[in-house]
């Protein structure tokens, strides 16, 4: 049996004191960069990449690996206790999960996250195992049209995102869409609106956004009150889920793994489209919609798996193309080349015991990872019995240093001082804040699809529709959105508007 | 668990090792090394195999740091501008620094602001095809192309790059057109060209000799074959005088003294000629340049004035 | 007088209508292509005039006459702008100070200023936190995680 020779070797290579040791120590650092907003997992792998240079490359991979998937682990957690969403792929968990913490239950939130993760995590390094090099070609056969219709189709998920008006929903995410065409033109080079700012030209920030728009802006709020509330009480006894949380979760994180993971494949930035989707088939799914953002467990659970599940994803054109589809495994092929590793399709055959060796630490990471966050949990929700008070200003600095820890660019931290104030005024005129992230992050996408789809058909929109992957997600595109006029379905939406006492779309 | 990180902190801090003081007047701290570009792209790891040794040639900290931005242009136009006291070094690209003062309206340095102290490492751009494409040689794809103008179509990554110019220059030569789909970056060019959308790329070396077995290299730009490329012919065996490539050196302030300089020269040419790193950058697909200092101001200065004319001739150099 | 959402859903939609006007304008300036190659303006222009169609819209919605939803009053309470100003303009302080005297001082800074003004603490525990935070937030980002923040004149 090849792959039980796999595994053997795998485990060969991982269970070594040294490699154990490593891959706890990228663990505890991307939970760590997990948890504190804005340093990402790019920014870990790069400052720790010096140290790693004495390492064997094999022990190099497996720690560099665990501060990947430790970072989606622990970027939930901001989400839930005080609404600043670590990175781009929490920002739907801050939806749920934060209304949860308002009601006291950040416990189960938290909680579910991590057994989500975990859940999600392990299915994907099966994933990985078992199908890698035939799905690699599935990743080929998107080019330039079949990415702007699944973009489209991404789009139109805003329609789901929406607890109120559909229209404004819409309107959101069009204008998340201007602002990505802020800065150069990744085709053409030519400035756009940047006023001859350079640190502009490479657009508006996604991290910088998405501190102003949800933690800034909660922050802000929260001030406008006089009485100095304390963010919720939690009675220690409910740290975990419980049956009925577990009962309501199941499938959405079993839905989500398998989505995240082939979504992850895909370059780009998986991670959040998967949680974003998610989302959408939780709510469209769900026998109670319009309870949605309010805090059910089911809008943690789905996502938080599928961002997840999506890491795991991103391994497949690494290893079997070369191919790097997210900046973090960009840095990770940066590695490997310093290592004197050529990558490309070649890797796996070439270097079976790098390749199974970080499979198997992966497995060993997920339950590391596991058995740390749950303690943790207890440690968090203490966080919030800290005084609002005394909580603000701490929330307020990691916010600002979070953001400049980015790229150090203080243009940046004005921006998300005034993604602040837009995301303080538009909460006052009832517009939500999902839609503009999840533009922001498909814009700079679709536009050069789009863009180069009809350089590729030479002008011909019809491109679109003869490509059949293409063709297909375009037929969903369109189902969605003509679906409010189809009278039963509409009904469906009509009744959860009145539900919520929404207005006409 | 707050007590195991400060016992992780802890030992964060004995980790750290302390400065080392070299012999002479200068260096005396730590030297940053700026990379234009994010992390993990090739002038990273071109910086990360030099760190240790340039460490050790001038007896001081070397802090790598990215200044991502404009293809470049936001961190030469700070760098341009940095005080000249040797303390901070820039990767440089070309033809990038020269193209973009010549024709981005933003791009506020000047080429001669960056004095080069040498250029380590050059990236021959080669034309590929798919594997299975029916084109299989270059004689071929020059035939198709005049035969069916506008038909081909080529990947590039990024307006006014390496590749751009390299396809001016081809088309100009061979008398053809292609269509030239401009990707935001190698990988989504070479994903296209696996999946077929797109018919031929322009291709750096490195991910040339990556793609080997998946793609079909026509001809490279380099004058004698490639070691790790045995079976691709150059350009010149095939009749072109034609030498797509990229550089990378690194450079600093203009008015950096030359005594400083000379210091930083001789610790990168050092650094840079070690067998090891050879070997490295050799098997990644690169080609050894070691130019120094007064060897690549008078090479940028060359370039400089041939691409001059090539934007002039397709319109593109900046209306000051 | 109270306000209902149709007045806010006005306001907005005007400045909606402004923002795809100006975008769809400023595609033209920047070249729009031509289909068989869409220049730099295309996204711009065509977002730009989806943008305002759809604002349009909800202009028009506005002046229909129905049960509209109740707002709250914009500041809950009447010192509430107080507190609002007070944290941005700190922030923007901290943006402005903290490259030159250094980053473990102006969050030192920044911490207890918050602190003291917005809800009034005592001096003790004002500089406990604001000490604590700005020793912690040093360790954990310029020692453990050798992040380059700024350390200002002063050296830390």
């Amino acid at each position: 049996m090849d792959l039980l020779n796999h595994l053997v070797l795998g485990s060969q290579v991982l269970f070594t004191p040294i490699n154990i040791f490593f891959c706890f120590i990228g663990v505890l650092m991307g939970t760590l960069v997990g948890v504190l907003p804005g340093l990402g997992p790019t920014a870990a792998i790069a400052l720790l990449l010096p140290s790693t240079f004495h390492m064997t490359p094999v022990t190099a991979i497996i720690m560099l690996a665990g501060i990947y998937y430790g970072a989606m682990y622990g970027g939930s957690t901001t989400s839930i206790l005080v609404n600043i969403p670590g990175e781009a792929a929490s920002v739907i968990t801050c939806l749920d999960g934060y209304q949860m913490a308002l009601k006291g239950r950040a416990g189960p939130a938290l909680g579910i996250a991590a057994f989500g993760s975990f859940i999600a995590g392990t299915l994907s390094i099966i994933g990985l195992m078992l199908v890698a090099p035939p799905l690699a070609k599935f990743a080929l056969a998107f080019g330039p049209p079949e990415y702007f219709a699944l973009m489209l189709l991404g789009m139109v998920v805003l329609i789901y995102l929406a607890a109120g008006s559909m229209l404004k929903a819409l309107m959101i995410g069009v204008f998340g869409l201007l602002l990505s065409t802020i800065g150069m033109d990744s085709i053409s080079g030519t400035q756009r609106l940047t006023f001859g700012i350079l640190e502009f030209s490479d657009g508006v920030g996604l991290i910088p956004a998405i501190m102003g728009l949800f933690g800034v802006a909660e922050v802000i709020v929260n001030l406008e009150e006089g009485i100095t509330r304390s963010v919720v009480t939690t009675r220690v006894r409910d740290l975990m889920p419980n049956l009925q949380d577990w009962k309501d979760s199941i499938w959405p994180i079993l839905r989500g793994s398998v989505l995240g993971f082939f979504i992850g494949i895909l370059p780009g930035p998986a991670p959040v489209i998967s949680a974003f989707t998610s989302y959408a088939v939780e709510k469209k799914l769900s026998k109670y919609p319009e309870r949605f953002g309010t805090g059910v467990i089911e809008g943690v659970a789905g996502p938080e798996s599928a961002n997840n599940s999506a890491t795991g994803g991103a391994f497949i054109p690494l290893f079997t193309l070369g191919i790097p589809c997210n900046s973090v495994i960009a840095v990770l092929l940066g590695a490997f080349m310093i290592y004197g590793i050529q990558p490309g399709p070649m890797m796996i055959d070439k270097y079976p015991d790098l390749f199974w060796g970080t499979v198997m630490s992966m497995y060993l990471g997920n339950v590391m990872l596991l058995v740390l966050n749950l303690p943790l949990i207890g440690i968090w929700v203490q966080v919030l019995k800290v005084p609002y008070p005394i909580l603000f200003p701490i929330i307020l600095l990691f916010c600002l240093i979070g953001v400049f820890s980015l790229n150090y660019s203080s243009v940046e931290v004005a921006l998300m001082i005034g993604f602040g104030i837009f995301g303080y005024l538009a909460r006052k005129f009832q517009y939500e804040m999902a839609p503009l992230v999840l533009a922001l992050v498909l814009g700079p996408m679709m536009e050069s699809n789009v863009r180069l789809s009809l350089v590729i058909s030479q002008g011909d929109p019809m491109i679109f529709v003869t490509h059949p992957i293409s063709a297909g997600l375009m037929a969903v595109t369109f189902v969605l959105l003509v679906s409010p006029f189809i009278p039963w379905i509409g009904k469906r939406r009509k009744k959860l508007q009145e539900k919520v006492g929404g207005e006409e779309v | 668990m707050k007590k195991i990180s400060l016992c992780w902190l802890a030992v964060a801090f004995l980790l750290v090792p302390g400065l080392a003081i070299g012999a002479a007047d200068f260096p005396k701290g730590p030297i940053t090394y700026i990379i234009p570009f994010n992390p993990g792209g090739q002038s990273d790891v071109e910086a990360r195999l030099q760190q240790p040794s340039l460490e050790k040639n001038l007896g001081t900290k070397i802090i790598v740091e990215y200044k991502p931005g404009a293809g470049g242009a936001l961190a030469w136009t700070q760098f341009s501008k940095a005080k000249p006291d040797g303390y901070t070094v820039c990767g440089i690209n070309i033809p990038h620094i020269i193209l973009q003062p010549l024709s981005q309206k933003d791009a506020a340095f000047k080429t001669v602001d960056l004095k080069p102290l040498c250029i380590f490492e050059s990236t021959p751009i080669g034309l590929a095809v798919k594997k299975g494409s029916k084109i299989n040689t270059l004689k071929e794809f020059i035939d198709f192309a005049k035969a069916n103008p506008g038909k081909i179509t080529v990947g590039i990554s990024g307006k006014l790059s390496g590749h751009h110019m390299a396809s001016l220059q081809f088309e100009k030569k061979t008398g053809t057109k292609l269509t030239l789909v401009t990707f935001t970056g190698a990988a989504p060019q070479a994903t296209a060209l696996l999946g077929g959308h797109i018919e031929a790329i322009w291709g750096n070396s490195s991910d040339l000799v990556s793609y080997q077995n998946d793609m079909k290299v026509l001809a490279i730009g380099t004058e004698k074959r490639m070691d790790t490329l045995p079976d691709v012919p150059t350009f010149q065996e095939l009749g072109m005088k034609f030498y797509p490539r990229i550089d990378r050196g690194v450079a600093v302030p203009k008015d950096t003294p030359a005594d400083i300089a000379a210091k930083l020269e001789k610790a990168f040419l050092d650094t840079v000629n070690e067998k090891e790193y050879l070997a490295k950058i050799t098997k990644a697909g690169f080609v050894a340049m070691g130019l120094n200092s007064r060897e690549a101001m008078k090479y940028i200065a060359e370039e400089t004035e041939e691409y001059t004319k090539l934007l002039v001739e397709h319109d593109l150099l900046l209306k000051k | 007088m109270e306000k209902k959402i149709n007045h806010y859903n006005r306001i907005s939609a005007l400045f909606f209508i402004g923002v795809g006007m100006f975008f769809s304008f400023y595609g033209r300036t920047v070249e729009i292509g031509a289909w068989s190659e869409p220049g730099p303006g295309f996204m711009p222009f065509w977002s730009g005039i989806i943008l305002t169609i759809m604002a349009v819209f909800l202009l028009l919605g506005s002046f229909k006459r129905k049960e509209w939803q109740v707002m709250p009053p914009f500041f809950p309470l009447a010192d509430s702008w107080k507190r609002v100003l007070t944290a941005f303009l700190s922030m923007v302080a901290y943006l402005l100070l903290f490259e030159l005297l250094g980053f473990t001082l102006v969050t030192f800074i920044f911490i207890a200023f918050l602190l003291k003004t917005v809800f009034p603490q005592n001096w003790k525990r004002t500089l406990i936190v604001a000490s604590a935070t700005a020793i912690l937030a040093r360790l954990i980002f310029i020692n453990f995680l050798r992040t380059q923040l700024p350390l200002g004149f002063l050296g830390f």
